[in-house]
């Protein structure tokens, strides 16, 4: 069962899948359905012995392009829709044992060019409101299994976060005439103290507010509000800050560091978003090697965060283990 | 002034779709190395929409 139930006290849509409770959950590497498949061995959902980069439509999707039929009745105070959408599954490579990390910018490269053509694509859809690409890295986020992986969901709507995001954009657009994130970048830029790398094209920082002692921004100096926007020097800066950023979050501890990574881009639903500017988030839970940060009551009950650190005092040590002083 | 390091040409990126027997489609991205002397490829278009009704106004 698959339905999209209104939530009339916060005003959003919950998405119901019952089908992916029963989906695979960390099977041992020799049975990992994102490794290639090899002659004689288990069939894996990619069919060939090697491949470079792979999208395919999730077995177990929240949302799908022919949804069934919501199976309860809504009404006026609990509408309830189809769960219209797409869910895909971005594999980074062939090889099991390797992370985003890792891999040479060069790779990296290869995986914007292709989000930017899924970003195309699923944004054309007359169904899809808004495209989302992250990635979940690590069981503390909670992955079910660990070949290197991202996935994308094609929302019929726009999610509520991000809506939350955009209104206070179109606010700070109505009044000042510049893009929020851009006024943004610039007081982290004159501050200086958050800035954790940066290059000609994009600067990563722990943002003034930041949520979780290590939730990372990437976002470009020049106002672009999707990746079909980036020209090719500006997908190379990105591959490269990237890969600085991703070495730098592995080398703070001392071990691969869980994280979403999450990409914002404008809405595809038809409408003008000027004051869109893309970005990227890091939302690593780990606050120190042994202690995660948890959604407890103030957070899941309230979403109201409480950070039990500073930006000004992690941003100093991020950007050491970045190698950017 | 450090000038920023060169940038290596991008490559040329090439998708081939299948569809699996469950009816899923799977697409394999190969990338052709790029040839130095070529202008850079066009972003990929994004095809005119149909506007719906948004399923949030829908509900209200």
């Amino acid at each position: 069962m698959s339905e999209l139930r209104w939530n009339p006290l916060l005003g959003e849509w919950t998405i119901t899948a019952t089908h992916r409770q029963e989906r695979t959950f960390l099977p041992p590497a020799d049975y990992c359905p994102l490794c290639p498949t090899q002659p004689g061995a288990f069939e894996t959902e990619i069919p060939t012995p090697a491949f470079d980069i792979v999208v395919f439509e999730n077995r177990f999707p929240s949302l799908q392009a022919t949804p069934p039929a919501p199976a309860v009745e809504g009404g006026d105070l609990y509408p309830v829709r189809p769960a219209r959408g797409v869910c895909e599954v971005v594999v980074y490579t062939d090889r099991h044992t390797t992370t985003l990390a890792e891999e040479s910018v060069e790779r990296i490269r290869r995986l914007i060019l292709v989000w930017r053509d899924r970003f195309a694509e699923l944004g054309a859809r007359d169904d899809v409101a808004y495209v989302y690409i992250f990635e979940n890295k690590g069981e503390a986020i909670g992955v079910t299994l660990h070949h290197p992986h991202g996935q994308i969901y094609a929302y019929p709507f726009i999610p509520p976060r991000v809506a939350r995001k955009l209104a206070q954009a179109e606010r700070h657009w109505s009044a000042t005439g510049r893009d929020l994130l851009g006024d943004a970048l610039d007081a982290e830029r004159r501050d200086g103290r958050r800035i954790v790398c940066e290059n000609e094209a994009f600067v990563a920082f722990i943002p003034f507010f930041a949520r979780y002692p290590y939730e990372t921004l990437v976002v470009p100096t020049r106002q672009v509000a999707a990746l079909t926007d980036f020209d090719a020097r500006e997908r190379w800066r990105l591959a490269e800050i990237l890969k600085t950023l991703l070495v730098g979050y592995d080398r703070l501890f001392g071990f691969s560091l869980p994280y979403v990574m999450a990409l914002h881009q404008r809405p595809t639903d038809g409408g003008d978003y000027p004051y869109a500017r893309f970005h990227i988030e890091f939302l690593p839970p780990h606050r120190t090697a042994n202690k995660l940060k948890y959604l407890a009551g103030s957070e899941s009950g309230a979403g109201a965060f409480i950070n039990d650190t500073i930006p000004e005092e992690t941003a100093p040590r991020l950007r050491a283990a970045c190698g950017s002083g | 002034m450090i000038s920023p390091p060169p940038i290596p040409p991008e490559p040329t990126l090439i998708r081939r779709v299948i569809v699996k027997p469950d009816g899923r489609r799977l697409t394999f991205y190969d990338f052709e190395p790029a040839d130095a002397d070529a202008p850079p490829a066009p972003a990929p278009e994004e095809a005119p929409r149909h506007v719906g009704t948004p399923l949030e106004s829908a509900a209200g």
